[in-house]
């Protein structure tokens, strides 16, 4: 049985379509990127899987709703694109676990939860002093706090240099070996779609395409994408579009 | 000096404002971490209405205060997610502005000249009876205990709402029960130390104790010393000075807010 399974998905925001007609399925232990130019509505797309935002049609995560997220939260770990929070506010990391802490969890869950992503150091830091890609490592080990089945990543690595994203993405696939997650990932990144996503969601308001990276990363299916003028380089350290 | 501890007045003062204080302290930390200094002004108001509207129908103005509080903290919230061309803070303002000017409408309905209603509008910390400061306590014991129970998805909710809300935290129930808490120590605390005094003690004990705190918890208990030392220090130095105790409650407060401000700008 699919993790994820939406059937004739549809968003609209004041009268505009969003999202249409989206179908797919996800399986346990695939890492699927979305894919798509700016505004065609993938981040969209993950708040709907989330109840974040209305929708119709049908969403099942877990065989339950977004309606009824509280039920099956602790099971989903989400890294939103841009998290606001007010930088002044007086709070440790180490604050910050302890509220999403579980019942039986304890601080030594917050530790190697830290350490999952090489941040121990930064426990006693406040949450507002962080560089990006620090931050970036602390939104993900506390998506990952409670041990999450599935892990949804809107533009996780957008805040963080090009070293940095091949940093996090390889995390990523060390945790996904290590934990079995599954993983949905929002990326502007083909390189990085083409060497960690096991499947590839094309969303251009409608759902172009479903497929394998070799598959799915054709010229065509660019084209269909992003216009005529954008071809793909694969390069041995780069890739764009 | 402790014999100004053996005045009636001045006892029944004290136990109503430190339990005033302590209650608008913990409340305050949130009303400061939202940004939403506006809004708790804009509650005070609404209570300003509710209790107009209480003598014009004849009811308990602190349960009408109470009610149309809740009831328009609430529309805001309903309002700005359907008119989302509006920012917030217009809606607060709108809000703010109409329920101060029904509030004036309806006391010129009123027969006659009204000494109780005022004393409800401007708050008289020195003129509280025993059953005043009964239920200031009630209060501050009812809000220790709501916040015990609720601080850390409020907390949560706080820091973000979207990742509270994926995280299971059932946002909009939060919200309510944080609305119904300000709203209803607002309008208690509006009885015994006025319109003009909530604002000032929601805000400054806490934004006070942002300026030195390194962690939430930290927030909370300078937050709460401040605004209970504020209400002491106040009191005994308007006895003292012979000037308006309110007045003196908040002049000592923002004193606290200028001391943290500069021990923050030289760390």
């Amino acid at each position: 049985m699919p993790i994820i399974s939406v059937k004739n998905l549809n968003v609209s925001l004041n009268s505009h379509r969003i999202l249409e007609s989206i179908s797919f399925d996800i399986n346990q232990g695939e890492i699927t990127a979305i894919i798509g130019p700016n505004g065609s509505g993938k981040t969209t797309l993950l708040k709907a899987l989330l109840g974040l935002t209305p929708y119709t049609g049908d969403i099942k995560i877990f065989n339950s709703t977004p309606r009824k997220l509280h039920e099956i939260a602790h099971k989903i770990g989400y890294v939103p694109q841009r998290l606001e929070f007010d930088r002044t506010i007086p709070m440790t990391i180490k604050e910050l676990f302890s509220l999403h802490l579980l019942k039986g969890q304890t601080e030594d869950s917050i530790l190697k939860t830290l350490d999952l992503v090489r941040a121990r150091h930064l426990i006693d830091k406040r949450v507002g002093i962080l560089s990006g890609g620090e931050f970036q490592r602390i939104i993900l080990a506390l998506a990952l706090l409670n041990d999450p089945e599935l892990l949804l990543l809107d533009e996780p690595s957008s805040n963080v240099d090009a070293e940095g994203v091949m940093e996090f993405y390889s995390l990523i696939k060390e945790l996904r070996a290590k934990k079995n997650l599954t993983i949905l990932l929002v990326s502007h990144d083909i390189d990085v779609v083409y060497k960690y996503a096991t499947s590839v969601l094309c969303v251009s308001h409608k759902l172009l395409c479903h497929a394998s990276p070799s598959e799915a990363l054709t010229t065509e299916t660019l084209e269909r994408l992003y216009g005529k003028h954008q071809k793909f380089f694969a390069h041995e350290n780069n890739g764009h579009v | 000096m402790f014999e100004l501890f053996e005045l009636q007045f001045m006892q029944r003062a004290l136990v109503a404002g430190v339990s005033t204080g302590f209650a608008l302290s913990i409340i305050g930390v949130f009303v400061v971490l939202r940004r939403s200094a506006f809004f708790g002004d804009a509650v005070a108001h609404f209570a300003f209405l509710g209790i107009a509207l209480g003598f014009l129908i004849s009811m308990n103005p602190i349960a009408t205060a109470v009610g149309v509080s809740l009831l328009l903290a609430i529309g805001i919230g309903y309002i700005q997610r359907r008119v989302s061309i509006q920012s917030l803070d217009t809606i607060i303002g709108i809000f703010f502005s109409g329920a101060a000017a029904l509030g004036i409408f309806t006391i010129g309905l009123l027969e006659g000249y009204r000494v109780d209603l005022f004393q409800f509008l401007f708050g008289d910390i020195i003129s509280v009876s025993w059953t005043d400061a009964f239920f200031a306590v009630l209060i501050a014991f009812t809000v220790f205990i709501i916040f015990m129970i609720t601080w850390k998805p409020l907390f949560r909710i706080t820091f973000n709402k979207e990742v509270a809300a994926v995280a299971g935290v059932r946002v909009e129930y939060y919200e309510y029960i944080f609305l119904a808490m300000l709203a209803l120590v607002t309008a208690v605390s509006i009885k015994i130390i006025g319109i003009i005094l909530v604002p000032a003690l929601l805000v400054i004990p806490a934004a006070a104790a942002k300026n030195v705190s390194q962690s939430f918890k930290q927030m909370i208990v300078f937050s709460i010393i401040f605004g209970v030392l504020s209400v002491l220090i106040g009191l005994i130095g308007s006895f003292y000075f012979n000037t308006a105790s309110g007045a003196t409650i908040v002049l000592t407060a923002i004193l606290f807010f200028f001391i943290t401000a500069l021990i923050q700008v030289r760390k």
